[in-house]
């Protein structure tokens, strides 16, 4: 464990200092994202001015939830979507081939290895804006309740890496990879508005078998609206059910890998 | 046959050469912006048992957020840093060496996109209207009066990308730059909400800019909600536009070729 914290921490470095080389993009991009969050904003102050509630939630509610995804979209960004986006071209191209002959797990090396750091500042403002949003609110809560929050959006962050991970791994099969991203991005979309807007078999369908609807939703709901065994049994079924779907695929698909032909 | 209308078809061509990946894309883009505005604006008009909100009961609504994807795409094309690319890889010296203009070619390359785009425009329109039976009939009136719109929306988009890819003759990325200019002309455009949403103060002040010629203009003018004045007038705030944009391109242009190597990365 010790030595994947070390590796880890290598990645960090030298993902850092290799962004930094770029500063004029790096800037660029924190821009980018800092306009997306404010996008989002700006949406939910105007569909407030056409509704008092947003499913069963006010507009400081909506925006605590809202605050919410935007640390788990900060936390995925940072951690593993550089990664995810590069893994069909690793597969495709053979380079896989590299992480399988090294000493460590080469899932890790492929989840992790390139370490955000333009992102990582854009989570450090996305916490800014939920300490906003929470200060906003006029809450009564203490500091264990908001670790617990932070806790379950980490969870969400796992949850979307783990579906985006599901998407991509067709291609040790299909050698298609970027229409594979296509279909994960559109997914995503569910995740930006509170789960409960849907109904009949889509809801059903985003809480369960693509459960876009729990990374964001399901841990303001419990912030918000009080502890529920329900909830947290849901989602933590889920969470683990995904884990170990995708760590099967992962292994099947290693398999059917043939390196460079693949 | 004409140079720049072989390149057109040949892009064509390219476009629908991987069909199945042309059609999944396009069908899950429009699925899930639709989806997803569908139970979001359902929710509101049932929580406070509205028929219409601005204007829009939620049969109109809903036309109003299919064409939002559709309207966009066939606007701008779907190629993101194809200029600053040959900036990048030094591809761009092809150009200023062979008699073709080089945003001659370009612009032909987002035109058969649009083309194709406008096609499937219509095609999912004509879905629509089948299978909802929706009283927001769209006339041919209407469609005739749209298509020089997307066409002047097209050229405004295309000049106003080149401006921020240009930048590349300086910058070492400019994609996040124009990931952010769709971002803009999606919220200030109308495409996220129909600009009718946003306060009366702020609705003035967007008609103005460049962004909701791109997104709610076209989709207005497709709805019959646009009158020949109105229609006249949109046309020649796009155009002007589109002059105002292409002429601070053409400086930058001219300024960021005087620094380009042509060496590539």
């Amino acid at each position: 464990m010790l030595r994947y914290l070390v590796l880890y921490g290598h990645f960090v470095r030298f993902s850092t200092s290799k962004a930094f080389e770029f500063r004029v993009d790096f800037f660029f991009r924190i821009f980018m994202d800092l306009i997306y969050y404010g996008v989002n904003i700006v949406f939910y102050q105007v569909v407030f001015l056409q509704t008092p509630l947003l499913g069963g939630w006010t507009r400081d509610q909506s925006l605590i939830f809202l605050a919410g995804y935007l640390v788990v979209d900060a936390l995925t960004m940072t951690i593993f979507s550089n990664n995810l986006w590069w893994f069909p071209v690793a597969v495709n191209r053979g380079d896989l081939d590299y992480y399988l002959v090294r000493p460590v797990s080469a899932l890790f090396f492929l989840l992790l290895r390139d370490f955000a750091a333009n992102s990582f500042l854009n989570l450090l403002f996305a916490l800014g804006i939920l300490t906003w949003a929470l200060v906003r609110a006029h809450m009564e809560m203490h500091g264990l309740d908001i670790a617990a929050y932070l806790l379950l959006l980490a969870l969400g962050a796992w949850l979307h890496a783990l579906m985006h991970l599901l998407v991509v791994l067709p291609v040790f099969w299909t050698q298609s990879g970027s229409s594979l991203h296509g279909i994960f991005y559109n997914l995503v979309r569910f995740m930006e508005r509170p789960d409960r807007i849907y109904t009949g078999w889509v809801r059903k369908l985003l809480v369960t078998a693509l459960p876009f609807c729990l990374m964001a939703s399901f841990p303001a709901r419990m912030f918000l609206e009080g502890f529920a065994w329900r909830l947290m049994a849901h989602f933590a079924l889920v969470v683990a059910g995904f884990t170990v779907m995708v760590l099967s695929l992962w292994k099947i698909g290693l398999r059917s890998y043939a390196s460079a032909s693949s | 046959m004409n140079v720049g209308l072989h390149f057109y078809l040949l892009e064509i061509k390219k476009i629908l050469s991987y069909r199945a990946e042309f059609w999944l894309g396009f069908i899950g883009n429009v699925a899930s912006q639709f989806g997803v505005a569908y139970f979001l604006w359902k929710a509101i008009f049932l929580a406070r048992g509205l028929t219409s909100l601005q204007g829009f009961d939620f049969g109109a609504l809903m036309l109003y957020y299919l064409l939002v994807p559709l309207v966009e795409r066939a606007v701008n094309g779907q190629e993101l840093g194809n200029v600053s690319g040959e900036i990048y890889e030094g591809g761009l010296t092809r150009y200023l060496l062979y008699p073709v203009s080089f945003f001659r070619i370009k612009y032909l390359g987002q035109l058969a996109q649009s083309t194709v785009f406008l096609v499937q425009l219509f095609v999912a329109m004509a879905l629509f209207m089948l299978i909802f039976r929706t009283p927001h009939a769209i006339g041919i009136f209407s469609i005739l009066k749209t298509i020089p719109v997307i066409f002047c929306a097209g050229i405004l988009h295309f000049i106003m990308t080149i401006n921020l890819e240009i930048i590349a003759f300086w910058a070492d990325n400019v994609w996040s730059l124009t990931v952010l200019n769709r971002l803009i002309t999606h919220l200030l455009g109308g495409g996220l909400l129909p600009l009718a949403f946003f306060p009366d103060r702020v609705q003035s002040w967007l008609g103005y800019l460049p962004y909701s010629r791109l997104v709610s203009f076209p989709i207005n003018c497709l709805l019959g909600h646009v009158g020949n004045r109105e229609w006249l007038i949109g046309l020649t705030v796009t155009a002007a536009w589109s002059l105002g944009l292409g002429l601070v391109a053409a400086w930058t242009w001219s300024r960021g070729l005087k620094t380009y190597t042509g060496v590539g990365i």
